[in-house]
Protein backbone atom coordinates (compact mmCIF):
# COMPACT_ATOMS: atom_id res chain seq x y z
CA UNK A 1 0.00 0.00 0.00
CA UNK A 2 1.37 3.51 -0.76
CA UNK A 3 2.46 5.73 2.18
CA UNK A 4 0.01 8.35 2.53
CA UNK A 5 1.89 11.98 1.87
CA UNK A 6 0.96 15.05 1.57
CA UNK A 7 0.78 15.25 -2.18
CA UNK A 8 -1.16 12.30 -2.21
CA UNK A 9 -3.51 12.19 0.58
CA UNK A 10 -5.35 9.06 1.32
CA UNK A 11 -9.19 9.77 2.01
CA UNK A 12 -8.84 9.45 5.53
CA UNK A 13 -6.42 11.69 6.17
CA UNK A 14 -7.78 13.85 3.28
CA UNK A 15 -11.25 13.89 5.48
CA UNK A 16 -9.47 14.60 8.58
CA UNK A 17 -7.46 17.66 6.78
CA UNK A 18 -10.17 19.16 4.64
CA UNK A 19 -13.61 18.16 5.53
CA UNK A 20 -14.94 20.89 7.81
CA UNK A 21 -13.43 23.47 5.75
CA UNK A 22 -15.16 22.42 2.52
CA UNK A 23 -18.52 21.89 4.64
CA UNK A 24 -17.80 25.68 5.92
CA UNK A 25 -17.76 26.57 2.47
CA UNK A 26 -20.61 24.16 1.14
CA UNK A 27 -22.94 26.06 3.39
CA UNK A 28 -21.74 29.88 3.00
CA UNK A 29 -22.43 28.70 -0.75
CA UNK A 30 -25.76 27.04 -0.56
CA UNK A 31 -27.06 27.97 2.73
CA UNK A 32 -28.50 24.61 2.72
CA UNK A 33 -26.51 21.78 5.45
CA UNK A 34 -28.39 18.99 3.54
CA UNK A 35 -27.09 19.75 -0.39
CA UNK A 36 -23.77 21.00 1.68
CA UNK A 37 -23.38 17.31 2.38
CA UNK A 38 -24.27 16.15 -0.62
CA UNK A 39 -21.72 18.27 -2.60
CA UNK A 40 -18.91 17.81 -0.15
CA UNK A 41 -19.87 14.11 -0.48
CA UNK A 42 -19.47 14.30 -4.38
CA UNK A 43 -16.59 16.56 -3.50
CA UNK A 44 -14.70 13.87 -2.14
CA UNK A 45 -15.92 10.99 -4.62
CA UNK A 46 -14.60 12.80 -7.38
CA UNK A 47 -11.16 12.68 -5.05
CA UNK A 48 -11.50 9.04 -5.07
CA UNK A 49 -11.93 8.53 -8.41
CA UNK A 50 -9.38 10.57 -9.76
CA UNK A 51 -6.96 10.64 -7.52
CA UNK A 52 -5.34 13.36 -8.54
CA UNK A 53 -1.34 13.73 -7.37
CA UNK A 54 -0.72 17.34 -6.23
CA UNK A 55 3.11 18.59 -6.02
CA UNK A 56 2.42 20.02 -2.76
CA UNK A 57 -0.14 20.79 0.07
CA UNK A 58 -0.77 24.23 -1.48
CA UNK A 59 -1.82 22.41 -4.29
CA UNK A 60 -3.56 19.88 -2.73
CA UNK A 61 -5.62 22.23 -0.53
CA UNK A 62 -6.51 24.73 -3.94
CA UNK A 63 -7.65 21.62 -5.67
CA UNK A 64 -10.35 20.80 -2.82
CA UNK A 65 -11.98 24.33 -2.69
CA UNK A 66 -11.68 24.73 -6.29
CA UNK A 67 -13.76 21.54 -6.86
CA UNK A 68 -15.87 22.29 -3.74
CA UNK A 69 -16.84 25.70 -4.95
CA UNK A 70 -17.69 24.74 -8.43
CA UNK A 71 -19.69 21.50 -7.44
CA UNK A 72 -21.77 24.18 -5.17
CA UNK A 73 -22.07 26.24 -8.28
CA UNK A 74 -23.64 23.19 -9.86
CA UNK A 75 -26.15 22.65 -7.31
CA UNK A 76 -27.10 26.36 -7.31
CA UNK A 77 -27.43 26.40 -11.03
CA UNK A 78 -29.70 23.12 -10.80
CA UNK A 79 -31.67 24.73 -7.92
CA UNK A 80 -32.57 27.28 -10.07
CA UNK A 81 -33.61 25.45 -12.83
CA UNK A 82 -35.77 23.62 -10.43
CA UNK A 83 -37.27 26.26 -9.63
CA UNK A 84 -38.30 27.41 -12.57
CA UNK A 85 -40.44 24.06 -13.05
CA UNK A 86 -42.00 24.14 -9.71
CA UNK A 87 -43.74 27.25 -9.20
CA UNK A 88 -44.28 28.94 -5.82
CA UNK A 89 -41.37 26.50 -4.24
CA UNK A 90 -39.07 28.13 -2.40
CA UNK A 91 -36.33 26.26 -1.52
CA UNK A 92 -36.04 26.71 2.16
CA UNK A 93 -32.98 26.26 4.26
CA UNK A 94 -32.28 24.34 6.67
CA UNK A 95 -33.22 25.36 10.47
CA UNK A 96 -30.88 28.02 11.67
CA UNK A 97 -30.03 27.38 15.19
CA UNK A 98 -27.93 30.41 16.08
CA UNK A 99 -28.27 33.96 15.93
CA UNK A 100 -24.82 34.75 14.27
CA UNK A 101 -25.66 31.89 11.66
CA UNK A 102 -28.92 33.57 10.74
CA UNK A 103 -27.25 37.14 10.52
CA UNK A 104 -24.45 35.19 8.37
CA UNK A 105 -27.01 33.85 5.75
CA UNK A 106 -29.10 37.02 5.45
CA UNK A 107 -25.64 38.83 5.07
CA UNK A 108 -24.46 36.25 2.20
CA UNK A 109 -27.86 36.56 0.82
CA UNK A 110 -27.18 40.05 0.55
CA UNK A 111 -24.12 39.70 -1.85
CA UNK A 112 -24.66 39.30 -5.10
CA UNK A 113 -23.70 35.46 -7.04
CA UNK A 114 -20.81 36.78 -8.88
CA UNK A 115 -18.47 37.71 -6.33
CA UNK A 116 -19.78 35.12 -3.30
CA UNK A 117 -17.05 32.63 -3.86
CA UNK A 118 -14.55 35.34 -3.66
CA UNK A 119 -16.28 37.04 -0.34
CA UNK A 120 -16.64 32.84 1.31
CA UNK A 121 -13.14 32.57 0.68
CA UNK A 122 -11.11 35.54 1.44
CA UNK A 123 -13.51 36.68 4.24
CA UNK A 124 -14.75 33.71 6.05
CA UNK A 125 -12.15 31.13 4.93
CA UNK A 126 -9.19 33.54 5.54
CA UNK A 127 -7.40 33.03 2.25
CA UNK A 128 -5.32 35.54 1.21
CA UNK A 129 -6.45 37.44 -1.87
CA UNK A 130 -3.58 35.87 -3.67
CA UNK A 131 -4.40 32.14 -2.67
CA UNK A 132 -8.73 33.17 -3.20
CA UNK A 133 -7.41 34.08 -6.77
CA UNK A 134 -5.53 31.09 -7.66
CA UNK A 135 -8.11 28.90 -6.70
CA UNK A 136 -11.01 30.65 -8.29
CA UNK A 137 -8.52 30.77 -11.46
CA UNK A 138 -9.08 34.26 -11.85
CA UNK A 139 -6.06 37.09 -11.56
CA UNK A 140 -5.21 39.02 -8.65
CA UNK A 141 -6.81 42.13 -9.61
CA UNK A 142 -10.32 40.19 -10.59
CA UNK A 143 -10.27 38.80 -7.05
CA UNK A 144 -10.17 42.50 -5.48
CA UNK A 145 -12.38 43.92 -7.83
CA UNK A 146 -15.06 41.63 -7.07
CA UNK A 147 -14.15 42.19 -3.28
CA UNK A 148 -14.84 45.91 -3.91
CA UNK A 149 -18.03 45.60 -5.40
CA UNK A 150 -19.29 43.20 -2.89
CA UNK A 151 -18.57 45.51 -0.33
CA UNK A 152 -20.66 48.17 -2.03
CA UNK A 153 -23.23 45.87 -2.77
CA UNK A 154 -23.48 45.29 1.00
CA UNK A 155 -23.68 49.43 1.71
CA UNK A 156 -26.20 49.77 -0.42
CA UNK A 157 -28.31 47.37 1.25
CA UNK A 158 -27.80 48.97 4.61
CA UNK B 1 -18.03 43.37 6.09
CA UNK B 2 -19.28 40.06 9.00
CA UNK B 3 -19.78 41.30 12.46
CA UNK B 4 -17.67 38.99 14.65
CA UNK B 5 -20.85 37.22 15.83
CA UNK B 6 -21.10 35.79 12.26
CA UNK B 7 -17.70 34.69 11.75
CA UNK B 8 -17.60 32.73 14.94
CA UNK B 9 -21.52 30.92 13.65
CA UNK B 10 -19.15 30.79 10.53
CA UNK B 11 -16.31 28.57 12.34
CA UNK B 12 -18.53 26.42 14.23
CA UNK B 13 -19.92 24.92 11.23
CA UNK B 14 -18.25 21.29 11.13
CA UNK B 15 -18.57 18.63 9.04
CA UNK B 16 -21.45 16.21 10.36
CA UNK B 17 -20.05 12.71 11.50
CA UNK B 18 -21.87 10.53 9.41
CA UNK B 19 -21.05 12.51 5.88
CA UNK B 20 -17.47 10.34 6.21
CA UNK B 21 -19.31 7.30 6.55
CA UNK B 22 -21.61 8.19 3.49
CA UNK B 23 -18.29 9.19 1.52
CA UNK B 24 -16.64 5.70 2.69
CA UNK B 25 -20.04 3.46 1.44
CA UNK B 26 -19.90 5.08 -1.69
CA UNK B 27 -17.75 2.77 -4.32
CA UNK B 28 -15.33 4.92 -6.59
CA UNK B 29 -14.87 4.08 -10.21
CA UNK B 30 -12.36 1.22 -9.90
CA UNK B 31 -9.29 0.80 -12.93
CA UNK B 32 -10.16 -2.59 -13.88
CA UNK B 33 -7.89 -5.30 -12.52
CA UNK B 34 -6.31 -8.15 -14.52
CA UNK B 35 -7.37 -11.51 -12.98
CA UNK B 36 -3.73 -12.76 -13.94
CA UNK B 37 -1.65 -9.99 -13.51
CA UNK B 38 2.03 -11.92 -14.68
CA UNK B 39 0.34 -12.87 -17.69
CA UNK B 40 -1.22 -9.68 -18.42
CA UNK B 41 2.33 -7.79 -17.66
CA UNK B 42 4.35 -10.31 -20.05
CA UNK B 43 1.66 -9.82 -22.91
CA UNK B 44 2.01 -6.48 -22.21
CA UNK B 45 5.34 -6.05 -22.34
CA UNK B 46 5.24 -8.33 -25.29
CA UNK B 47 2.88 -5.62 -27.02
CA UNK B 48 4.88 -3.01 -26.26
CA UNK B 49 8.39 -5.02 -27.74
CA UNK B 50 6.26 -5.59 -30.76
CA UNK B 51 5.17 -1.49 -31.53
CA UNK B 52 8.65 -0.20 -30.63
CA UNK B 53 11.05 -2.84 -32.78
CA UNK B 54 8.64 -3.41 -35.15
CA UNK B 55 6.25 -0.56 -35.73
CA UNK B 56 8.40 2.60 -34.77
CA UNK B 57 9.71 3.66 -38.00
CA UNK B 58 6.41 3.88 -39.72
CA UNK B 59 4.17 4.56 -36.84
CA UNK B 60 6.20 7.10 -34.48
CA UNK B 61 4.03 9.14 -31.88
CA UNK B 62 5.42 11.12 -29.62
CA UNK B 63 4.75 10.31 -25.63
CA UNK B 64 3.00 13.84 -24.26
CA UNK B 65 2.57 14.80 -21.14
CA UNK B 66 0.74 17.25 -20.11
CA UNK B 67 1.60 18.22 -16.57
CA UNK B 68 3.01 15.22 -15.63
CA UNK B 69 0.51 13.00 -16.71
CA UNK B 70 0.76 10.85 -19.77
CA UNK B 71 -1.61 11.42 -22.65
CA UNK B 72 -3.81 8.90 -24.53
CA UNK B 73 -6.72 8.49 -26.27
CA UNK B 74 -8.38 8.16 -22.80
CA UNK B 75 -9.39 11.31 -20.94
CA UNK B 76 -7.13 12.42 -18.05
CA UNK B 77 -8.04 15.22 -15.77
CA UNK B 78 -5.02 18.22 -16.42
CA UNK B 79 -5.21 19.55 -12.93
CA UNK B 80 -4.42 23.40 -12.72
CA UNK B 81 -2.21 23.84 -10.49
CA UNK B 82 -1.46 27.56 -9.10
CA UNK B 83 1.47 27.99 -11.04
CA UNK B 84 -0.42 27.32 -14.04
CA UNK B 85 -2.47 30.49 -13.88
CA UNK B 86 -1.14 33.92 -15.10
CA UNK B 87 -2.50 36.68 -14.08
CA UNK B 88 -3.33 39.41 -16.58
CA UNK B 89 -5.19 42.47 -16.62
CA UNK B 90 -7.49 42.34 -19.10
CA UNK B 91 -8.10 37.91 -19.52
CA UNK B 92 -6.87 35.35 -17.05
CA UNK B 93 -4.37 33.00 -18.75
CA UNK B 94 -3.72 29.63 -18.60
CA UNK B 95 0.01 28.16 -18.84
CA UNK B 96 -0.35 24.22 -19.84
CA UNK B 97 2.92 22.79 -19.32
CA UNK B 98 3.27 20.34 -22.14
CA UNK B 99 6.12 17.64 -22.21
CA UNK B 100 6.79 16.14 -25.89
CA UNK B 101 9.40 13.58 -26.03
CA UNK B 102 10.02 14.44 -29.52
CA UNK B 103 12.43 12.42 -31.54
CA UNK B 104 12.51 14.28 -34.80
CA UNK B 105 11.41 17.76 -36.01
CA UNK B 106 7.85 17.64 -34.82
CA UNK B 107 6.11 21.46 -35.88
CA UNK B 108 3.10 22.73 -33.71
CA UNK B 109 0.42 24.35 -34.00
CA UNK B 110 -2.33 25.04 -31.95
CA UNK B 111 -6.44 26.57 -32.55
CA UNK B 112 -6.40 28.07 -29.29
CA UNK B 113 -3.79 31.03 -28.06
CA UNK B 114 0.17 30.42 -28.50
CA UNK B 115 2.83 28.28 -27.30
CA UNK B 116 6.14 29.30 -25.39
CA UNK B 117 9.29 28.04 -25.04
CA UNK B 118 11.02 26.98 -22.25
CA UNK B 119 11.68 30.12 -20.54
CA UNK B 120 8.67 31.77 -21.47
CA UNK B 121 9.85 34.19 -23.54
CA UNK B 122 9.25 33.78 -26.95
CA UNK B 123 6.72 31.61 -29.00
CA UNK B 124 7.73 28.62 -30.47
CA UNK B 125 6.41 26.49 -33.43
CA UNK B 126 8.73 23.91 -34.00
CA UNK B 127 10.96 21.30 -31.75
CA UNK B 128 13.58 18.74 -32.71
CA UNK B 129 13.72 16.52 -29.78
CA UNK B 130 12.56 16.09 -26.51
CA UNK B 131 11.02 19.51 -24.87
CA UNK B 132 8.64 21.06 -22.52
CA UNK B 133 6.38 24.13 -24.26
CA UNK B 134 3.58 25.95 -22.34
CA UNK B 135 0.46 26.55 -23.98
CA UNK B 136 -0.97 29.73 -22.81
CA UNK B 137 -4.52 29.79 -23.22
CA UNK B 138 -6.96 33.01 -22.05
CA UNK B 139 -9.62 31.59 -19.80
CA UNK B 140 -12.96 32.85 -21.88
CA UNK B 141 -16.21 31.67 -20.62
CA UNK B 142 -17.17 29.41 -22.34
CA UNK B 143 -13.70 28.26 -22.27
CA UNK B 144 -13.84 26.62 -26.15
CA UNK B 145 -12.37 23.19 -27.32
CA UNK B 146 -8.78 23.73 -27.97
CA UNK B 147 -6.70 21.74 -29.67
CA UNK B 148 -2.51 21.24 -30.43
CA UNK B 149 -1.49 19.59 -33.19
CA UNK B 150 2.04 18.07 -33.34
CA UNK B 151 3.20 17.19 -37.07
CA UNK B 152 6.27 15.50 -38.01
CA UNK B 153 7.78 13.26 -41.14
CA UNK B 154 6.48 10.35 -39.14
CA UNK B 155 2.85 10.95 -38.44
CA UNK B 156 0.46 13.65 -37.03
CA UNK B 157 -0.85 13.70 -33.11
CA UNK B 158 -3.62 15.81 -31.97
CA UNK B 159 -4.06 16.99 -28.86
CA UNK B 160 -7.31 18.01 -27.01
CA UNK B 161 -8.43 20.16 -24.02
CA UNK B 162 -11.31 20.93 -23.12
CA UNK B 163 -13.09 22.27 -20.08
CA UNK B 164 -16.19 20.67 -18.41
CA UNK B 165 -19.13 23.25 -17.92
CA UNK B 166 -20.46 21.59 -15.02
CA UNK B 167 -17.63 21.28 -12.05
CA UNK B 168 -14.70 23.77 -13.88
CA UNK B 169 -12.63 20.47 -14.64
CA UNK B 170 -9.98 19.95 -17.34
CA UNK B 171 -9.67 16.94 -19.26
CA UNK B 172 -6.90 15.93 -21.94
CA UNK B 173 -6.66 13.33 -24.50
CA UNK B 174 -5.29 12.48 -27.48
CA UNK B 175 -7.50 12.07 -30.41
Amino acid sequence: MDKPSASNPTIESAYLTYSDMLYRVAVAELRNEAEAQDAVQDVFIKYMSTMPVFSNEEHTKAWFLRVTVNTCHDYLRKRKVRNLYVENTSVTEDSVDSEGRQELFETLASIPEKYKSTVILHCLEGLSLQETAKVLGISLSAAKMRLSRAREALRKEE
Amino acid sequence: MFSQNQLDAYKNIKAPDELFDKIKSTKPRKKPLYLIPVAASLAACFVILFCTVFLQSKDYKPNVLVNGQKLDSSVVFYDVSPADLMESRTMPKLSVPVFIEAQEKTEITVSEGVVKSDDLQKETVTIHNASTVYWEIEQTVPFPQCTMTLKSASGTTVITLTQNETDGSYTAKIN
